[in-house]
């Protein structure tokens, strides 16, 4: 594929000679592009041979680590860690953000890993969560030290992991406060910060599943799914908010807090406050409701220009239309009936939009 | 005066170190001062050395068949006495107090029993047995040992007295702590080295 500045000088040469700009101008406006970066093979060679040479190393390390005593295993650990950290600096230092961000993520994976391996190294007998949260904790720390959006997504990742370990869900006997509850906002805050989609993506899941988690200290009540739902919906529009203001990575919350606040709508209706010991009406009317909010996100995805979104829209319309066959039992009368109501509701509304933009 | 990312992440990855040495001291300090005891220790299966380097540490006693399990319960402290060289597990209680009363020596744990089959019937009966949990599941040693040590549990029988003990240090606050393995008399302890 052509680089940008390569794609720029075939259009100028276009618009050059349909006379849209004038020649002069060409070597002005290439100027003001960079040129591709492109990986010289001296570079290149030196990366394939700094990563042999790693991978070298730790086959010898791990090949004579029974052998070493436990101190020097430790020390190999420490020395690690503080090596990448020291990378991570080094290169802050002197303003390569890429490199700054892999190494510190590199050394929050190794100093998780140290934890554990220290735990074997001494037989400490540890409890996995609280070496989860610590391990967690380091990473964002470095993630804030160090604006590495790396270190930041693998710190939400331990916390999660810390969050998961010895849970009972949808027991309601859950006591502990997962930490999740605050890396999750400081993940989002991050995201937006610093631009970063990866951790957009990560943070939003984080938040969900902040949602899930206080869905699962429940045991499992409809009412508690339904202001789940209302929630995350109100969310969505916060995002859809950021997202209108153009601000970079919104888009990112926006579909998943869609896609959450639809799904957990959607749980909402197979549980008891609409089953067992609520009325079938009660159930057709969440069904509907579901297909009235699957078509509306559909015409907001499309409206917005949002793909996720269109996509989230119509994989919840695909659900709520099965579901209601299911409910049905296939009874295809009364499937007709509603789909035809919503069809009707749908071309009003579609029509009252045109009539509107014109 | 704004302190530069580099020193940042240098202060933070200095913190993280340190607090893994401290770790690593502070565990060393509370084995080395804690009241030590040893149990009896069973093969457990399907395999007592999972092929690595290490023992699965599996505190655990034989009833003969006259006599019966400790009153069991959801317990968070176990009890111990002393019996000859090593402590046997008499009980438990949800708190240390509760525990206490039945033996003053009391750690952190709980434990599963099966209650022996008395005999009957000109029957012998069948010894029970009682497994504690107080924490440790594992003693990390080179291959070679572990397999050596695996085979000594497997050769155990109920009845016999026990070949391979763990050795625990139960601190202050009643956690306990691995020092090493006691296996043919012979003491395999955890060292910095």
């Amino acid at each position: 594929m052509a680089a940008y500045k390569d794609r720029v000088k075939q259009d100028l040469d276009r618009w050059i000679g349909a006379g849209l700009v004038s020649a002069e101008k060409r070597d002005a406006i290439l100027a003001t592009l960079p040129e591709a970066r492109r990986l010289d093979a001296a570079t290149a060679l030196a990366w394939v041979g700094g990563t042999l040479f790693g991978i070298a190393v730790i086959a010898f390390v791990a090949d004579n680590w029974e052998g070493l005593p436990r101190l020097a295993r430790f020390a190999v650990l420490l020395a690690t860690f503080l090596g990448l950290a020291g990378l991570g600096a080094w290169a802050a230092h002197k303003e390569r953000p890429i490199l700054s961000n892999i190494a510190l993520m590199i050394a929050a994976l190794v100093f998780a890993a140290s934890i554990g391996l220290t735990g074997q190294i001494f037989d400490i007998a540890g409890d996995p969560k609280s070496a989860s949260y610590a391990a967690g904790a380091a990473a964002i720390a470095l993630a804030l030290a160090g604006r590495s959006t790396g270190a930041a997504t693998v710190g939400l990742v331990l916390v999660a992991i810390g969050d998961f370990t010895d849970r009972q869900w949808f027991s309601g006997l859950d006591a502990d406060t997962p930490w999740m509850l605050i890396a999750a906002p400081l993940g989002a805050f991050l995201a937006l910060r610093w631009g970063s989609a990866p951790l957009a993506h990560v943070s939003a899941l984080a938040i969900i599943y902040c949602c899930g988690w206080f869905a699962a200290r429940t045991e499992a009540e409809a009412g508690v799914f339904l202001f789940l739902a209302i929630v995350l919906g109100a969310m969505a529009a916060g995002a859809r908010w950021l997202y209108l203001q153009e601000r970079a990575h919104a888009s990112a919350f926006y579909g998943w807090f869609a896609w959450a606040a639809l799904m957990f709508f959607g749980i909402a209706g197979y549980l008891p406050w609409f089953g067992a010991e609520g009325s079938d009406a009660a159930g057709i009317a969440h069904r509907i409701v579901w297909l009235a909010s699957s078509g509306g996100l559909i015409a907001l995805g499309r409206l917005d220009r949002h793909l996720l979104v269109t996509t989230v829209g119509v994989l919840s319309l695909i659900g709520a239309i099965s579901a209601l066959l299911m409910d049905l039992g296939l009874d295809l009368m009364a499937a007709a009936s509603v789909f035809m109501l919503c069809a009707i509701v749908a071309l009003i509304a579609g029509f009252m939009l045109r009539r509107k933009a014109t | 005066m704004r302190v530069g990312a580099a020193q940042r992440i240098m202060a933070v990855a200095g913190v993280c170190a340190l607090a893994l040495i401290g770790l690593v001291v502070s565990e060393g300090n509370a084995r080395a001062s804690g009241q030590e005891v040893l149990l009896a220790m069973e093969a457990v299966d399907p395999r007592a050395l999972l092929g690595g380097h290490y023992v699965i540490v599996s505190p655990a006693q034989s009833l003969a068949p006259d006599e019966q399990c400790p009153p069991g319960g959801d317990w968070k402290w176990i009890a111990l006495r002393r019996e000859g060289e090593s402590h046997i597990v008499v009980g438990g209680g949800i708190s240390r107090e509760e525990a206490q009363r039945i033996a003053p020596l009391v750690v952190r744990g709980s434990f599963e029993c099966l209650d022996p089959t008395p005999p009957a019937d000109g029957a012998p009966g069948a010894p029970g047995w009682l497994r504690a949990d107080v924490g440790i599941e594992r003693f990390h040693i080179n291959q070679a040992e572990a397999e050596r040590i695996d085979l000594i549990l497997r050769d155990q029988r109920p009845g016999e007295a026990a070949r391979a003990y763990a050795i625990i240090s139960i601190g202050a606050n009643g956690r306990a702590r691995l020092r090493g393995l006691v296996v043919d008399g012979e003491r395999l302890e955890l060292s910095w080295f």
